[in-house]
């Protein structure tokens, strides 16, 4: 069929099931049988029986042959039905289709390791594909996608061996990971434009179609939409294999919070864990354990939850500092991957502080970082009773000279700038987690700070610095009806702090290019951001519009609200919690390596104890910064970055799984399809959910069940025809009616349809009554003796 | 004879014995117990004929007027005289042959039973009874006659009875009209399996005759029912005709047509003034006997389609 017109053409998604055709020929044969093998007897009352007999020949003869009739169509239309049809234009017959390319796209994500009875919702899954994709003809090719980021067993170069997709599949078991369906669709666009069969191909989406995956809002929905609609132009059928049945309950530890920040040894900390209920599972009576360095510390059951989520919380006091893992584990649920959560903090004598003055000057009070530091120096530990801050000050010059890996927060104060050294430096503090405070005054250089932000990271960086304004008399005031950063938070809804009557007379303006990386924590009361926070892979940034001393205004030295705001920056910035710059199975861990030290090679550590040995390469090619990359983080739990010199300690990483993906609330596929795929080249068809590794049939298609339903009406109008020949006559006109108004209201529309069937049934009914009423004259003729 | 259970007038039962007679015995025996015989009335002794004297005859009844006359010894013979004559008429036509029950009578054998039952009765009350047996010709018959060996003959010849052959039973009403003038009681025992307007013209005669005529049409129940389920080859009696039916096909359009023939039997008969009722080969004798005997009205006209199930 190598025509351009596409022919409608039948074709059966079970094929095998066509040999129950044959059956049709049963009844005839009962029926040739039946009229071979009779009674004889002698009979006195001839002339009367030869009578009735020519005068019900025909009519007999015409209601044998319809109930003949009715009975090969009933067994005709099971059969059929039981083979699955369905229209279809790309084959050209049913014994002689065309080659077709057949893309499984399978979501291996942890969500369908959910146990229903015996087997994972992914068994499942390939038990249906190796049934959807049964009867192949030579020429057929088969490729593999899989949902997650991860491209395990793809067979993204399509191959022509069945029993190679049938080897991958039988391999393929769920990964931790979840499903990324932008990047799905991508790789099958590109997937789609090397098919070997240009026109005729078939896409099983095997999933268990998660409300979260496929239901996603905003600006997902709108990449996912426009993914999807880049597939038009081809000529597509997909096929949805639902395997999201059975108990969608689940729960999942869905976040660990450890205040108060920053953990302290000696101190005590409470342990949060979030406990989250899906899909009406119950909370209540589960046991949850935290285990800290791998031991298990505390056991405790949910009780009087109430809502989808649960808090748990424990409390525990390090005695040394250092690295520590942390995990909470629920002892006992069916979704295995999201069961435990990971963490690693970092548990400190104190916070080191390193401040690094841009505005050399003669007074204390007149350098930039001084009324930090002071503000600093008031916070006590509270159990030793030693400053919380250890503070060291140094110049721009100075900076090349410690060794940054021993501070934790490093605070840039109205410096004009960094050169290139200086930025790597500063790009290697924040990938190892350390926190970062740029302070603009009238010392920046917009230009060459501008330069300098931009090579923090691998992203862009979402803050622009503006020229100053022109205007020498303008001044401004902080915004304080929107504080809801933890650094503002405690000054939220407190009037009369002193935040309000700050002034501020000299700024660098700051733009926000990039609302997603970068939160404006205090605002201007002309709406221009004042205070910055920065989202990072791994450390944590702040931006401040306004230099920390008197050229700016009057904040720093004069107002109350400055020492508690300088101490939660630095808090914030110390502080370890899971939040969205935490690792997740599938990413990579990426790290860069200290400029005055050589590290050959780097080892990584999984949580089952292989070890992965990684040489670092060039950061950049204008950086003298070497990185580490690691993307096999297949599994959840503590990896470790074993750096192989003694002047480096290893390093922990925790990699957690998405809770989100432990949602297993399935989403409409009728939706999915009515609003993802409503393009209207493509044959999109829907399978019941499968619940015993059967594919039941398509909803899309109802062409089996109409055949089904038909074929048990007609086997019922068959029974009524024996019992009573009128009674079995109505009841197939009214099938008949019934069929044709369900048919006539696909095309004609519902309300003329029925209309049109209420007048047949009338008049029916009234053929039927004007019989009735003969009948009954008839009989009352006969009464008269 | 002991007092017969009320099972011995059941017909089935009665099949099982094998002479006619004592079908008959048991019947009359078990009808009349504890009934009153009413007192002889009008019994007279009336001349019929002269027989030749032979040694052993009772010399009480030589006619010597006769003898005087001719020397000759002539016996006087009498015919008993009663008020009334019953005059039995059988069909012995191959259709009374049928019978859907093995074990069971055929139309005949109920007809012939019924008639050496209702004879021995008419005997035993002092009364006239006679016997025409017939189907395309006459095969037997005794004239109307009260007695003791009437009964006796009358058994006889029911029991050589055969039937075959075709029912022309308007001929042998005219027949029976010829052969039985004097005024009495006609007792027709058939299916009626012929013309109707050629029964119409025998009984018309008869009637003409001012006989007083009953027509116990005698059907078997699967006639009236129908009551086959599997394709079967029927094979006509009297009609060389055979049928290959359907039955669960046909039966509503039989049932119709021999609903309409009864009610025609029943028409033809009240046109005319005759007593008609329809008896089942599987209806016990006494409760015909009682309805025969007592007066009773017939039986009303079977609705046929009555029960869609087929039991009529």
């Amino acid at each position: 069929m190598n025509g351009g017109l596409a022919i409608l053409a039948l074709g059966f998604g079970n094929p095998a099931m066509l040999v129950g055709l044959g059956a049709a020929s049963i009844p005839i044969i009962i029926h040739l049988l039946h009229k071979r093998r009779y009674k004889e007897t002698s009979w006195a009352a001839m002339r009367f029986l030869a009578e009735a007999a020519r005068k019900q020949s025909r009519r007999l003869r015409w209601e044998q042959l319809l109930v003949l009739l009715i009975r090969c169509l009933a067994v005709m239309f099971l059969a059929t039905a039981f083979a699955r049809p369905f229209f279809d234009n790309a084959f050209s017959s049913v014994s002689g289709r065309e080659p077709r390319h057949v893309i499984v796209v399978l979501d291996d994500s942890f969500s369908m390791g959910q146990q229903i009875g015996n087997e994972t919702r992914l068994e499942q899954g390939k038990e249906a594909v190796r049934q959807m994709i049964s009867g192949s003809i030579t020429g057929d090719g088969y490729s593999l996608i899989c949902m997650t980021r991860e491209m395990q067993a793809e067979l993204l170069t399509p191959t022509f061996r069945q029993d190679s997709l049938l080897s991958e599949l039988e391999d393929l078991q769920p990964t931790q990971r979840s499903v990324d369906l932008n990047n799905t669709f991508a790789r099958l666009e590109s997937l789609l434009q090397e098919s070997p069969q240009p026109r005729n191909k078939e896409i099983l989406l095997v999933s268990d179609f998660q409300q979260r995956d496929w239901e996603p809002s905003g600006s997902q929905r709108e990449l996912l939409e426009s993914r999807i609609a880049r597939l038009e132009g081809e000529q597509l059928r997909f096929t949805f294999l639902d395997v999201g049945g059975g108990d969608t309950s689940n729960l999942a530890v869905s976040k660990i919070k450890i205040e108060p920040q920053p953990i302290l040894v000696g101190q005590s900390a409470t342990i949060t864990a979030t406990i989250q209920g899906y899909g009406g599972a119950t909370l209540d009576g589960a046991a949850i354990e935290l285990l800290i360095d791998d031991r298990s510390i505390a056991t405790r059951s949910v009780s009087n939850a109430n809502g989808t989520s649960a808090n748990l919380a424990f409390v525990h006091t390090w005695q040394s500092a250092g690295q520590r893992k942390i995990s909470v584990r629920i002892t006992e649920d069916r979704l295995e991957a999201d069961n435990q959560r990971f963490q690693v903090i970092d548990v400190r004598e104190a916070v080191r502080v390193l401040l690094v003055e841009g505005k050399p000057a003669g007074s204390t009070r007149e350098k930039s970082s001084h009324y930090l530091r002071a503000a600093l120096e008031t916070v006590m530990h509270p159990v030793s009773n030693q400053p919380l801050f250890e503070i060291t000050t140094t110049d721009a010059l100075g900076l090349n000279d410690f060794p940054l890996q021993e501070f934790e927060v490093i605070g840039l104060c109205n410096l004009p700038g960094l050169n290139e050294n200086q930025t790597a430096l500063m790009r290697r503090h924040l990938s190892t987690g350390g926190g970062l405070l740029i302070v603009h005054g009238d010392q920046t250089d917009i230009r060459s700070w501008t330069t300098t932000l931009n090579r923090l990271s691998d992203r862009s960086w979402p803050v622009t610095l503006q020229e100053q304004d022109a205007s020498q008399d303008e001044v401004w005031g902080f915004l304080t009806t929107e504080l809801t950063h933890p650094v503002v938070k405690p000054f939220d809804g407190n009037p009369g702090t002193g935040l309000e009557s700050a002034v501020i007379w000299q700024r660098i303006p700051l733009k926000l290019d990039d609302t997603r990386d970068a939160e404006a924590i205090l605002d201007f009361d002309d709406g221009s951001p004042a205070l910055v926070a920065i989202s990072l892979p791994n450390g944590r940034c702040l931006e401040t519009a306004m230099a920390c001393d008197a050229t700016s205004g009057s904040w720093a030295p004069l107002n109350g609200s400055f020492p508690p705001i300088a101490i939660e920056i630095f808090r914030y910035l110390v502080s370890e919690d899971s939040g969205d710059s935490e690792s997740l199975v599938g990413e990579s861990l990426e790290g860069l390596l200290p400029i005055d030290q050589f590290v050959p090679e780097v080892s990584v550590i999984d949580p089952v104890g292989e070890r992965a040995r990684i040489e670092p390469i060039a950061a950049s090619a204008q950086s003298p910064l070497r990185s580490w990359n690691y993307d096999a983080t297949s599994r959840s739990g503590f990896y470790q970055i074993d750096f192989g010199l003694p002047s480096l300690a290893p390093e922990i990483v925790a990699v957690n799984v998405d809770p989100r993906e432990g949602d297993l609330t399935p989403s409409s596929k009728e939706e999915i399809r009515k609003e993802l795929f409503q393009n209207p080249q493509w044959n999109v068809r829907t399978t019941p959910t499968i619940n015993s590794g059967q594919v039941a049939g398509f909803r899309e298609s109802p062409l089996s069940q109409w055949l089904l339903w038909l074929g048990l009406a007609l086997l019922a109008v068959e029974v009524a025809l024996v019992w009573n020949f009128s009674v079995g006559l109505i009841a197939l006109l009214s099938v008949t009616v019934l069929a044709g108004v369900l048919i006539l209201s696909k095309w004609i529309g519902p309300a003329p349809a029925i209309a049109g069937g209420v007048l047949i049934s009338c008049l029916l009914m009234l053929l039927i009554l004007q019989r009735v009423l003969s009948r009954w004259k008839r009989k009352k003729s006969r009464s008269f003796f | 004879m002991t007092a017969p259970s009320p099972n011995s007038f059941n017909p089935r039962e009665l099949a099982q014995l094998t002479h006619l007679r004592l079908q008959a015995r048991v019947i009359v025996e078990g009808y009349l117990t504890g009934l009153h015989r009413s007192p002889h009335q009008g019994y007279s002794v009336e001349f019929a004929e002269h027989r030749e004297y032979a040694p052993g005859d009772d010399l009480r009844y030589v006619d010597w007027k006769v003898f005087g006359r001719s020397d000759r010894y002539y016996l006087k013979q009498f015919e008993e005289e009663t008020n009334f004559a019953c005059m039995l008429a059988v069909d012995a036509s191959e259709s009374m042959l049928y019978g859907s029950d093995p074990e069971a009578m055929t139309k005949f054998e109920y007809a012939r039973l019924l008639a050496a039952v209702l004879a021995s009765l008419v005997i035993r009350q002092q009364d006239a009874a006679g016997l025409v047996i017939f189907s395309e010709q006459l095969q037997h018959y005794a004239r109307a006659a009260g007695n003791p060996q009437q009964q006796t003959r009358i058994w006889e010849l029911l029991e050589q009875a055969q039937a075959s052959g075709p029912t022309a039973l308007g001929p042998m009403l005219h027949e029976v009209s010829d052969r039985f003038r004097k005024r009495g009681m006609i007792l027709l025992c058939s299916d009626l399996f012929d013309d109707l307007d050629e029964i119409r013209l025998g009984l018309q005669r008869l009637k003409h005759r001012r006989h007083d005529i009953r027509v116990l049409q005698i059907l078997d129940p699967a006639e009236l029912e129908f009551p086959f389920e599997e394709p079967t080859l029927f094979h006509g009696l009297e009609i060389s005709q055979d049928q290959m039916i359907d039955p669960r096909g046909i039966r509503q359009a039989y049932l119709e047509e021999f609903q309409s023939f009864l009610i025609e039997s029943r028409r033809l008969c009240r046109d005319l003034g005759v007593e008609h009722d329809i008896i089942r080969t599987d209806e016990p004798f006494d409760r015909v006997l009682r309805r025969f005997l007592s007066d009773r009205p017939p039986q009303p006209i079977p609705d046929l389609l009555a029960t869609p199930g087929g039991r009529a």
